[in-house]
């Protein structure tokens, strides 16, 4: 039969047997394909002003904190290094994540979820549509692929906020500001950082969907699952965060 | 032939089928008739495969539903009209996307499918719907 997961699975069995199923479902790309594209510019593109907001408050907040903290006791131009340092290796993808979490995971279960609860998802299997390839995988593959995407320009927009707030509030000059964000940069910060953020588009996602194919009872359960998403994929954001850190840093 | 035997459901606390056994013989037109919440839908679900039996046996020509593979799955609910309580239209999908959906996945050609088909179906709705709205 097509899925083996069954009421009486744990939390992380359920979890794991679903995402086996999204993995299998890669497989049927014919079904997937199609809706990929729609899926990315929805779930990436239309998420870019909040995410850009974000930054620019980020970057700001960074650059005043770290003068704070390096005031007297070290040279201020390691406020550019402490800007770019944490907008690109944590800030950046962590925040965004968290904030597309919100949206993104969001509107993911709430659709599924709506769709779950009027026999759209039954309907979509009686036209031997399997709703894995249809529904879970271009939504993962869209968060995956889209997230670094966003993150890629909130990373920008952090930092160039951060320097114009060093120029404009702090006693900074422009080749202060770079030379210490070029003192201590690698690229490994932005890779780390992207590669982070892949996981957490496909984490969000893949919470979204599970969720919403999990929704019953209607417009509570539908709230409800909805919720839950939005909760799992901070959730997973965390875990993944640390995760990276261990392996890759 | 659709034989059902000894079925049951449950969903959480609440049986909805115990021990339901019924054939269906094929060329026979069978009618499920009961009070709402007594496993009409499940019923049916059971035999397209969208549920699996707590206990018994869900066979259709011949074959157990619940140990097919997905391929012979999707080819029976392909030989299977499967008509929802309240329509389960998809409502992000205009009418002939609704339409062309099923129809594509069973290898009729895409521009076929969003108009001539659109076009023979019209007959069951008056007034029709036009084909670039969406469900209401």
């Amino acid at each position: 039969m097509a899925s083996r997961v069954t009421a009486r699975d744990g939390f992380v069995a359920h979890v794991g047997r679903r995402t086996l199923e999204t993995g299998r479902a890669l497989a049927d790309v014919r079904t997937w394909a199609p809706l990929l594209l729609v899926q990315m510019r929805r779930l990436g593109v239309d998420s870019v002003p909040i995410a850009l907001f974000i930054a620019v408050f980020t970057g700001i907040v960074l650059s005043l904190l770290s003068s704070y903290i390096f005031t007297g006791t070290v040279p201020l131009y390691f406020v550019g290094a402490l800007v770019g340092k944490t907008v690109m290796m944590e800030l950046g993808p962590v925040l965004t994540g968290m904030a597309l979490a919100g949206r993104v995971g969001a509107s993911i279960a709430a659709e599924i979820g709506t769709m779950k609860v009027t026999e759209q998802v039954d309907a979509l299997e009686t036209l031997a549509y399997d709703r894995y390839s249809y529904l879970v995988v271009p939504r993962v593959l869209a968060a995956a692929l889209m997230f670094p995407v966003v993150t890629a320009f909130a990373m920008a927009v952090g930092v160039g906020s951060g320097w114009i707030t060093s120029i404009n509030l702090l006693d900074l000059s422009t080749t202060e500001f770079l030379k210490g964000l070029k003192q201590f940069y690698r690229f490994k910060d932005v890779w780390f950082g992207l590669v982070k953020s892949a996981s957490f588009g496909a984490a969000v996602a893949l919470m979204g969907c599970l969720r919403g194919l999990d929704a019953t009872a209607g417009a509570e359960g539908v709230g409800l699952s909805t919720t839950r998403a939005v909760v799992l994929g901070c959730e997973a954001i965390l875990v993944l965060d640390a995760f990276w850190a261990l392996v890759l840093l | 032939m659709i034989r059902l035997e000894h079925l049951a459901k449950a969903f959480g606390a609440k049986t909805v089928l115990r021990d339901l056994t019924l054939e269906v013989p094929d060329g026979r037109n069978t009618v499920i008739i009961g009070y709402s919440g007594t496993g009409k839908s499940v019923t049916l679900k059971l035999i397209v495969g969208l549920l699996e039996p707590d206990v018994g046996r869900v066979e259709v020509d011949g074959e157990v539903v619940h140990e097919m593979d997905r391929e012979r799955l999707a080819a029976l609910r392909g030989e299977i009209g499967y008509v929802f309580q309240f329509a389960a239209l998809f409502d992000s999908m205009t009418v002939a996307e609704n339409i062309r959906l099923g129809l594509v996945r069973r290898g009729h050609d895409e521009r076929e499918s969003g108009s001539g088909r659109w076009k023979a179906s019209r007959w069951w709705s008056s007034p029709a719907p036009r084909p670039s709205t969406r469900p209401s």
